[in-house]
């Protein structure tokens, strides 16, 4: 991946989309091969520093905890800081900053428990913001949600390019995820084959991987 | 009501509870002697060995263990994100147990009397610090939560089946004194004791509350945790250190008691509406002491001359407030 590009992830369900990216995170243990993450090896990096570059949203992360928004977002400062340090003022930027590009400020006093999927999504989302990092990986970040908040989604991903990120997200929402991707990586039998959006729908092979017959 | 405004409101309940406490039991305590005592003059030796000797460290127990057994099971339930985690449930006290067990009744069938303070202490201490040694092990060997929870539940589950075959062959005599243990008591914890206690809690606490962080973290999920670069392993191993010791001291100095660490974090959520660690934790330990201090003085609340055991006070107090959470949430979790 190169800075300040968007890659969508696809594939068939149990392709083994999720598993490539826990494996670009380290929370699988890979046996054969190695991810060199900003030039260097992942088993090379800290976990703290990595923290500072790279975020990561779960398709599995379902917080019904009784915490606010506004702290839960905070939860994305952490790396930048030593245990008992109180939130400084770049901290409070950083999560006003996330909360305003995620247009989610009407939600700050809220607590995870109480809030619709869509909504618990981009909070999320805002939270890998928050976390400052150059990479944010997204595993699924439009399942369960209605079209409008998926195309709110899309959209929120879309403008991290302009913040200077680069976002590597899964999807089966093929059509929209492409429209946004820079490149598009499809999953195939523990194979990725990389490719451009135009070259996906010119190629009869991916498109029968992903469509069907 | 802001959060400072409960801390103060715990802290003063406390003060009051604690007087209160020291001044209930079978013998009245005039207060102009104990005002006399507090600002330095002689008293009488009874007014010594009741209040000095006795219910002064009897209140203190009741704060430290309170507070030690609500952090405990506070961490617990975060380590193993499940409402119903405490410090009973990994085996702790089982083991501690299982260590007076042997002691007791094993000192029966040799033929000696060793069924006395430090002896039963030791044997506590023992069996708990084994126990949690022996889940410390395994916890480098099990990655999951889940199935550590159910080891811990299996081991405690091993310790009873044993406590009860030593009890099947046991004198009537090492019985009973083996079951006023397991009831429970503040009283009989010497200030040497209580020093090493209030250490521990005082380390405990300290550390637990610079590590709210990696604790906020670990609740949501360990990869999730670990992607904010939290050190998972350092932070679980850390808890499980933590806990065995504090279940295992205030066992050992205090028997078993039962419901406190399960219910004081779920009251500290309902009270604060959060689950952030930061002030979840002096919230949780205030609250431990305040519904020990209050069990207490219930328990001494028959005037003639009896006390009753205070775990079966605390399971009276406990249970009803865990129905009330069960019923009145749909969702236990919810609260979580």
């Amino acid at each position: 991946m190169e800075s300040n590009e968007i890659v969508a992830l696809i594939g068939e369900n149990g392709a083994g989309k999720s598993t490539l990216l826990k494996s670009i995170c380290g929370l699988i243990h890979v046996s054969n091969g190695e991810f060199r993450i900003f030039g260097k090896n992942l088993k090379d990096w800290n976990r703290a520093s990595l923290a500072q570059k790279m975020a990561y949203v779960s398709a599995s992360e379902n917080v019904q905890s009784i915490i606010s928004v506004e702290r839960f977002i905070g939860f994305g400062r952490y790396p930048y800081a030593s245990w008992m340090v109180k939130q400084t003022e770049e901290d409070f930027a950083c999560i006003e900053g996330a909360l305003h590009v995620c247009k989610i400020e009407y939600l700050r006093e809220k607590t995870m428990a109480q809030l619709s999927d869509g909504e618990r999504q981009k909070v999320y989302l805002a939270r890998a913001i928050a976390q400052n990092a150059d990479l944010i990986i997204l595993d699924e970040p439009t399942t369960h949600l209605d079209v409008k908040s998926s195309n709110s989604m899309f959209q929120l991903i879309q403008r991290q390019k302009e913040a200077g990120r680069a976002v590597l997200f899964s999807s089966h929402q093929i059509e929209k995820a492409l429209s946004i991707a820079d490149k598009v990586w499809v999953v195939d039998c523990g194979s990725v084959i990389e490719t451009t959006p135009d070259e996906f729908y010119n190629n009869a092979h991916l498109k029968r991987l992903i469509y069907g017959e | 009501m802001s959060k400072s405004l409960i801390l103060l409101f715990l802290c003063s309940s406390m003060l009051l509870f604690a007087v209160l406490d020291v001044f209930s039991g079978s013998v009245s305590i005039p207060f102009g002697e104990f005002k006399h005592w507090l600002s330095g003059g002689e008293t009488s030796d009874v007014f010594n060995f009741i209040v000095v000797q006795s219910r002064i460290p009897k209140a203190l127990t009741a704060i430290l263990c309170g507070a030690a057994l609500s952090l405990a099971g506070l961490l617990m339930q975060t380590l193993f994100r499940n409402p119903l985690a405490g410090p009973y449930l990994l085996g702790i006290s089982s083991g501690a147990g299982l260590g007076v067990a042997i002691l007791v009744m094993g000192a029966g069938v040799a033929g000696v009397s060793l069924a006395t303070g430090y002896a039963v202490n030791v044997a506590a201490i023992v069996g708990a610090l084994l126990m949690m040694l022996i889940l410390l092990a395994v916890s480098f060997k099990l990655k999951d939560v889940m199935t550590l929870l159910i080891f811990g539940v299996m081991m405690g589950s091993i310790a009873t089946a044993i406590i009860g075959l030593i009890q099947f062959f046991t004198s009537d005599f090492q019985l009973k004194s083996f079951i006023i243990w397991t009831l429970g008591s503040l009283s009989a914890v010497s200030y040497a004791e209580l020093t090493v206690l209030s250490i521990v809690l005082i380390v405990s606490a300290s550390y637990a509350l610079q590590h709210y962080k990696g604790l906020n973290a670990v609740l949501v999920s360990e990869d999730f945790a670990k992607m904010l670069g939290i050190n998972v392993l350092y932070v679980r191993l850390s808890i499980v250190i933590i806990t065995g010791v504090l279940a295992g001291l205030t066992t050992s100095f205090c028997g078993p008691i039962g419901f406190v660490g399960i219910i004081i974090p779920h009251l500290s959520r309902l009270l604060l509406k959060t689950n952030d660690h930061l002030v979840l934790i002096p919230v949780c330990l205030l609250l431990g002491a305040n519904v020990l201090l209050l069990s207490d003085i219930l328990a001494h609340l028959p005037t003639n001359g009896i006390s009753l055991p205070i775990n079966s006070i605390t399971s009276i107090i406990g249970v009803p407030i865990i129905l009330w959470i069960l019923f009145g949430k749909k969702n236990l979790s919810q609260s979580f």
